[in-house]
């Protein structure tokens, strides 16, 4: 499903120097696998996750998706592969100002046809607009749909997130932190909701997560990534106290 | 104490440079009180004879005073149109370049330097007298103003939600019209509120460079010395301005209440 091969990422600050953030990455994810990206902060995580999608352009390295090469891709190819590939992130990343049923929509913009592509206001069909009521169904926000996004509550706001992902009937979800702003509640259920969603429909979910303990249910296979390096890659049993201290120390 | 006594040199130093550039502003300018006192007098002849205002000429003004209106809804609705694309060539993040940037910035720029008033003027020499030349006067300057104000916050739009677009495999102009428009559309509607109101202030004076509306009126009754219907006018003229700016400014409270 995934595939990437020597993938490097260096950020360049201000003041010219270069900062490794990814270094020699090689990582193989089947479909249908949940694998959680564990790390300490800086570590790298998010980084990965966006040149996966190629939010963030690697200095070198392959990243393939399904086969396809994202990396040498044409503008065009890219966006069909994002398409492909929901991403929920830490900070829900929402139009606070719209209302909920119109951010899910956003997930329905790569399917317009052409012709109704730019059309603002009239660009999204009456079959548009099911499928991203049935979304918001299904993470149980159905009846607030017509709600503007800022009068939401967090935890709300995180199934909204999702529920835009579910629009874009992805076969790959990235979750960048997705519980890292909520409380323990909302934390457990949303994380139950994106792993049982992915379960239903065989979406490969890969999920970075500052601590492993909240995910372990719910993933059958680990990666811990420290400064730029995978260091342990496993499965939950396989991880024991001393490489997961490596991991954070 | 010695960082108290610094303070106060400090405080008499810019007192002193304050008085300074005030009696260098005002000898140019010839202010004095005296003169003043001299004018209050005339001041209260002037006012004897404006009372009491003749409302009898409201009804012949009906036409100047809707083509004042006109003159602002006009402007600021072409201006609408003009300047939402031209700020987003103008903004540092949606520009498709750093030169079309630089050329959209200064263009604004100087745009915005030259009053409405100014360009109403030469507008007139080329397309003669009338409330046409007084709209493209305003349509230039408030682009310019309204210009700079967009593509500011264009340049301030969360690029979270941008990110988040982007992700979804949306196209680049798919980012502008289904994010960034819609999170900035209360405070783009805010800020066209606010000219409109710049706007229908304006256009009550345009009239005085012949540029159309109920200035015209305004300068044909104090040129013939007609003060009672002048005064008429002015309360005509505050009262429109009023009222806009009260239902302006409840429309734009109440979309920044919504907002919180």
């Amino acid at each position: 499903m995934i595939k990437i091969q020597g993938l490097t990422h260096k950020y360049i600050l201000q003041d010219g120097t270069k900062v490794t953030a990814l270094k020699d990455i090689n990582l193989e994810i089947e479909p249908g696998e949940q694998v959680a990206l564990i790390g300490s902060s800086g570590a790298g995580k998010s980084t990965l996750l966006r040149c996966i999608n190629r939010l963030l352009e690697p200095m070198s390295g392959k990243v393939l998706i399904e086969g396809k090469d994202i990396i040498c891709a044409q503008k065009k190819e890219i966006r069909q592969i994002r398409r492909k590939i929901g991403m929920i992130f830490q900070q829900y990343n929402l139009i606070q100002r719209s209302l909920a049923i119109d951010n899910v929509l956003l997930g329905r913009l790569a399917y317009l046809p052409f012709h109704r592509k730019y059309l603002y206001g009239l660009a999204f069909t009456s079959e548009d607009y099911e499928i991203a009521l049935d979304s918001l169904a299904q993470v149980k926000l159905r009846e607030l749909a017509f709600r503007r996004v800022d009068n939401l509550s967090g935890g709300q706001q995180q199934r909204v997130g999702i529920a835009r992902v579910l629009a874009q009937q992805p076969k790959i979800i990235l979750a960048d932190e997705p519980v890292s702003n909520l409380d323990p509640k909302n934390k457990k259920e949303i994380l139950s909701l994106i792993s049982s969603l992915c379960q239903k429909k065989g979406i490969t979910l890969l999920i970075s997560m500052h601590e492993v303990e909240l995910v372990k249910k719910y993933v059958n296979r680990v990666i811990g990534i420290k400064k730029g390096c995978i260091i342990f890659d496993g499965s939950v049993e396989e991880l024991t106290g001393s490489e997961y201290e490596e991991i954070y120390r | 104490m010695k960082k108290s006594t610094a303070k106060k040199l400090k405080l008499v130093a810019g007192l002193i440079s304050l008085l300074i550039v005030l009696t260098w502003a005002c000898k140019g300018t010839e202010v004095s009180i005296s003169t003043f006192i001299k004018g209050v007098p005339n001041a209260v002849q002037i006012i004897k004879v404006m009372f009491p205002p003749d409302f009898s000429i409201i009804p012949h003004l009906m036409p100047a005073i809707l083509e004042t209106l006109q003159v602002a809804v006009a402007s600021i609705i072409i201006t609408s149109l003009i300047v939402t694309p031209i700020s987003f060539l103008a903004a540092k993040n949606t520009s498709p370049n750093y030169l079309t940037y630089r050329i959209m910035r200064t263009i604004l720029n100087l745009l915005r330097s030259i009053p409405a008033l100014l360009y109403a003027l030469i507008f007139i020499a080329m397309l003669g007298l009338g409330p046409f030349p007084g709209v493209a006067g305003l349509v230039l300057h408030c682009t310019g103003a309204l210009g700079k104000y967009f593509s500011e916050a264009i340049e301030n739009v969360n690029p979270n939600i941008v990110e988040s677009t982007k992700s979804t495999g949306a196209t680049f102009t798919q980012v502008i019209l289904f994010a960034i428009i819609p999170e900035l559309k209360p405070l783009f509607l805010g800020y066209i509120l606010y000219y409109f109101e710049y706007c229908i202030r304006t256009s009550t004076i345009l009239g005085l460079v012949g540029a159309g509306g109920i200035g015209f009126e305004l300068l044909t009754k104090i040129r013939l010395f007609q003060y009672q219907q002048t005064l008429a006018i002015i309360i005509t003229i505050v009262a429109i301005v009023t009222v806009v700016d009260t239902i302006s400014f409840a429309i734009r409270r109440k979309m920044i209440g919504i907002k919180k």
